[in-house]
C-alpha cells in the first residue's frame, strides 16, 4: 500500500490528487475525515492531518469551520495546469530522450498512437 | 480524601461481583440442602412419621389415626416447637462453616490463578476495598443469608409436622403463633451473627492472608502448616521435654485458626459451655418445658462469648492477618 | 501550569532488580501528550517491567510520573485516567458481558454505557454470553469495549493482540484509531508485530538490556535514517561512509545510514525510509547473537 521512498503524508497527499484528476473527488466534495481515513488506512491521525494540510496549503482543498475538508472549486483545473506543465516541462522531453536512444521514430508512434484511439 | 458515596458504591459492586461469581455455591447449594430436608419432612409427614413430637403425654391419647392432648400438653408443645423451631434446618449451619471456610481459601488465590487479577487492577478499585468486600461476604453476608434460609425452611418444616397434628386431631398451630417466644426466637439467633462474626474473624483472615500469598496448593498451607508446626512442636515438646502447654497451643491457635467460622464452636470453651450443659442436664430430668432454658442458654452463652478474652485476641489476630492480606495484594509482583 | 507541555509520563534513571538480573538500568525517557508510542524491544529487555512501573504494579527505584502522579503512592487514583489492556490481564471466564459492563460502569467515574453498548453491538457478543464460551477474538472484543467507554487520559497496550487472527488484529486498531484516539489521549503500546502498527506511531521507544535504544519520533526517524540499494560499484564509497548495518539483497548489498545526509548518499543507489523493522532489527545488534 505505502512505499518506502517518500513520507507516508506525502503519498496520502498524491493518492488524494489521483482522486482529484480522475474525477472521484470533484469541487464541493467533502474528503472523508481526518479520523476515517486514519481508521480505513492504519494511519497515525497526525500523519493525515499533515496530508490534508498539505494540500489546504496548495488551495486544492479548504476547511470549512464545523464540516470538515473540501474540493475547492477550480481545484482540479489547477491541478491539470501543473500536472501538464510538469510533464511537458520534465517527463515529456525525458520520454522523447528515450525513444529516440530506443531508435524509435517519435511522428511514426505519434501517428499510430492517434489512428489508435 | 475520596467521599464516601462513590467508596459504599464501589462496595456494593464489588460485592455483586463476588456474588456473580460464587452465585453456585452462595445461592444454589445452601438452596438444594433446604429443599431436600423440606422434601424429606414432606415425605415423612406423607408417610405417618413425625419427628416432632417425642415425649411422654399422660394426659392424652396417642393412637395410630388421632392424637388427642389435653390443654396443658398442647402449650407445652407450642412452646417447645416456638422455642427450638429455628434450630431444625441445623445442617444449614454446618454447609455455612463449610461455605465460609472454602470462599475465603480461593478469594484472594483464584484470581491470580486465573490471571483476572490485573484486569481488576485496571480498574480504580483499591485493594483495600476489594479485600474488605470478600470480607463483608464471608463474615455478615453468608451467615446473615444462611439465617434468613434456615428460618424459613425450619418454619415450614414445623408447620408440615403441625399440620399432621392437626390432621390428626390436634391443632396447636394458634397456640404457636400466640407464643412470644414464636417470635423472639428467630430475632434472638440473628442476634448471634454478630458473635460469630467477630468469632470467626481469625479463620476468615489466616484464610485471606494464605489465599493472598500461596502460589499453588492454598489448602495445603492453610490446613497443613498449622497442623505441621503444631505437630513438630509437639515432638520437640515430647522428645526434649520443653513442658509446652501443647493443649493451649491446639485449643487456642491452631483451632481458632481453623474451625472458628463453624458456627457455634465458641463453646469450646469452657466457661462457656458450662451453663448450657447444667440447663441441657435440668431438661433433661425435668418437665419439658425447661427445654427453652436450654435454648436460652445457648443465646446467653453466645452472648457472653464477647466478654471472653478469647474472642477479642482472636478478633485483633484475625483483623491483622486481613491487613497482611491487603498489603500483600498490592505488593505482590506477578510474573 | 500549561497543561499541553507537560508530558504524559517522565521516566528518569529507574532502575528495578530481580535478584541478579537487572531489568531496568537507568531507563529514562518521556512520553508527550497526544501521541501514540511504540515501546518495542526483545524478551527480557525490560518492556513489560517499564510498563508494570508505569501502572503501579511492581516496585522500582528512580523518578517516575504518570500524568502528574507517583505510580507508587498514588495508585489507586491514577487507575481514574488510565486503562490498559495486557494479553495477561485476562477477563474471569465465569464473567458475562452484561455483568462486566455494570461493574466497570459502577465502580468507573469516567465510563460511558451507551459507548460500550454501541461498540458491542457491531460485534456477536450477547449480553449473557460468558467469556468462557467466548474466542480469543471475541474475548479482545470485550475488552476494548470496555476500555473504549473509558475517558481515560492514558491507555497501554501490552501486546493486545497477541494470539489473534488477522480479523480481530485489524480490527482492533481501527476501532482503536476511529473510535477512541484523540489529541487528549496518549497511547503506549508493546507489540511484535511491528509492522502492524508501524504506521499508526507518532514516536519509538526501542529498549534494550533495560536501557533506551533509541527515542525519536517517526518524523525524525524519516530524517535521520535511510537505507540504500547501493550499486556494486559504488560499494566502497558507501562503505567509508559507516552504515550502521548491511545486508544483501539479490546480490545488491542494502546499508543502512544512520544520520548521513541524503544528498551523500544520492549517487550511491536507491534511497528509502527504513522500516521500523529494519531499524529495529539494526539497532538490536548484539541480542540475538
Amino acid at each position: 500500500m505505502w512505499n518506502d521512498k517518500s513520507p507516508i503524508y506525502r503519498q496520502l497527499k498524491e493518492r488524494v490528487v489521483g482522486m482529484m484528476l480522475d474525477g472521484a473527488l470533484r469541487p464541493g466534495d467533502a474528503l472523508p475525515s481526518v479520523r476515517q481515513v486514519a481508521a480505513d488506512f492504519q494511519l497515525n491521525p497526525i500523519t493525515v492531518s499533515r496530508a490534508y494540510q498539505e494540500l489546504v496549503d496548495e488551495t486544492l482543498v479548504e476547511k470549512r469551520r464545523g464540516l470538515g475538508m473540501y474540493v475547492t472549486e477550480g481545484a482540479v483545473e489547477k491541478l491539470l495546469a501543473s500536472e501538464r506543465e510538469r510533464f511537458l516541462r520534465e517527463e515529456w522531453p525525458a520520454m522523447v530522450e528515450r525513444i529516440r536512444r530506443l531508435g524509435l521514430d517519435v511522428e511514426g508512434l505519434l501517428r499510430a498512437a492517434g489512428s489508435a484511439q | 480524601m475520596k467521599p464516601m458515596e462513590p467508596k459504599m458504591k464501589t462496595m456494593g459492586w464489588l460485592v455483586r461481583r463476588e456474588y456473580w461469581e460464587h452465585k453456585g455455591m452462595l445461592l444454589w447449594v445452601p438452596l438444594a440442602i433446604a429443599c431436600a430436608m423440606l422434601a424429606f419432612a414432606l415425605a415423612m409427614a406423607a408417610m405417618g412419621h413425625n419427628a416432632e413430637i417425642h415425649m411422654d403425654m399422660p394426659e392424652g391419647k396417642a393412637s395410630g389415626v388421632t392424637i388427642v392432648m389435653g390443654a396443658r400438653q398442647q402449650q407445652a408443645l407450642a412452646d417447645m416447637a416456638a422455642t427450638t423451631y429455628p434450630m431444625v434446618a441445623a445442617p444449614l449451619y454446618i454447609a455455612m462453616a463449610f461455605m465460609v471456610f472454602s470462599y475465603c481459601l480461593g478469594a484472594l488465590y483464584n484470581e491470580r490463578r486465573d490471571r483476572s487479577l490485573l484486569f481488576w487492577k485496571s480498574l480504580p478499585v483499591s485493594d483495600t476495598a476489594a479485600v474488605l468486600s470478600k470480607v463483608a461476604l464471608a463474615l455478615l453476608l453468608i451467615p446473615l443469608g444462611i439465617v434468613v434460609l434456615e428460618l424459613a425452611t425450619a418454619l415450614l418444616i414445623t408447620l408440615v409436622g403441625l399440620a399432621v397434628l392437626a390432621y390428626k386431631g390436634t391443632n396447636v398451630l394458634p397456640l404457636l403463633l400466640v407464643s412470644p417466644h414464636f417470635w423472639l426466637t428467630p430475632l434472638k439467633l440473628v442476634a448471634v451473627v454478630p458473635v460469630y462474626v467477630l468469632w470467626a474473624l481469625p479463620t476468615v483472615g489466616w484464610l485471606l492472608m494464605v489465599s493472598s500469598w500461596a502460589r499453588s496448593k492454598v489448602i495445603v498451607w492453610a490446613v497443613g502448616s498449622p497442623l505441621l508446626t503444631a505437630m513438630l512442636l509437639s515432638w520437640a515438646n515430647k522428645a526434649f521435654s520443653l513442658g509446652m502447654n501443647m493443649e493451649w497451643l491446639f485449643s487456642n491457635v491452631i483451632s481458632r485458626l481453623l474451625i472458628s467460622v463453624v458456627p457455634g464452636s465458641w463453646f469450646t470453651i469452657d466457661a462457656l459451655r458450662h451453663p448450657v450443659e447444667h440447663a441441657g442436664a435440668v431438661a433433661e430430668n425435668g418437665p419439658t418445658a425447661e427445654v427453652h432454658g436450654v435454648v436460652d442458654a445457648l443465646f446467653n452463652g453466645s452472648w457472653s462469648a464477647v466478654a471472653t478474652p478469647h474472642l477479642w485476641l482472636g478478633a485483633i489476630a484475625g483483623a491483622l492477618m486481613i491487613v497482611a492480606a491487603i498489603w500483600l495484594r498490592r505488593r505482590r509482583e506477578e510474573g | 501550569m500549561n497543561a499541553i507541555e507537560q508530558p504524559v509520563i517522565s521516566a528518569r534513571n529507574l532502575v528495578k532488580r530481580y535478584g541478579k538480573q537487572t531489568a531496568l538500568d537507568n531507563t529514562t525517557f518521556t512520553i508527550q501528550p497526544g501521541r501514540i508510542v511504540g515501546l518495542i524491544g526483545p524478551n527480557g529487555s525490560g518492556k513489560t517491567t517499564t510498563l508494570k512501573a508505569i501502572l503501579g504494579l511492581c516496585r522500582f527505584d528512580g523518578e517516575l510520573t504518570v500524568l502528574g502522579m507517583d505510580p507508587r503512592r498514588q495508585r489507586d487514583a491514577l487507575m481514574n485516567d488510565v486503562c490498559f489492556i495486557a494479553d495477561v490481564a485476562i477477563l474471569p471466564r465465569w464473567l458475562k458481558v452484561r455483568e462486566a459492563i455494570d461493574f466497570v460502569a459502577g465502580v468507573h467515574p469516567r465510563f460511558d454505557r451507551s459507548k460500550a453498548e454501541r461498540y458491542l453491538a457491531n460485534t456477536k457478543l450477547t449480553p449473557d454470553m460468558r467469556v468462557k464460551a467466548m474466542s480469543k477474538g471475541m474475548i479482545v472484543q470485550l475488552h476494548l469495549a470496555l476500555v473504549m467507554a473509558i475517558d481515560a487520559k492514558l491507555l497501554v497496550l501490552d501486546e493486545p493482540t497477541l494470539g489473534l487472527d488477522i480479523l480481530y488484529r485489524k480490527q482492533f486498531y481501527q476501532n482503536l484509531l476511529e473510535d477512541y484516539f484523540d489529541e487528549n489521549k496518549t497511547i503506549l503500546i508493546t507489540t511484535h508485530q511491528i509492522e502492524e502498527v508501524e504506521h499508526i506511531l507518532t514516536d519509538l521507544l526501542f529498549i534494550q538490556d533495560g536501557r533506551i535504544a533509541l527515542s525519536a519520533s517517526m518524523d525524525e526517524i524519516g530524517e535521520r535514517y535511510t537505507e540504500v540499494m547501493v550499486e556494486p560499484h559504488q560499494a566502497a564509497a558507501a562503505n567509508a561512509l559507516q552504515p550502521m548495518t548491511q545486508r544483501t539483497v539479490f546480490g545488491k548489498p542494502v546499508m543502512l545510514f544512520d544520520g548521513v545526509p541524503r544528498q551523500q548518499l544520492q549517487n550511491l543507489g536507491e534511497l528509502r525510509t527504513p522500516s521500523v523493522a529494519d531499524l529495529f532489527v539494526a539497532s538490536m545488534k548484539g541480542s540475538y547473537q
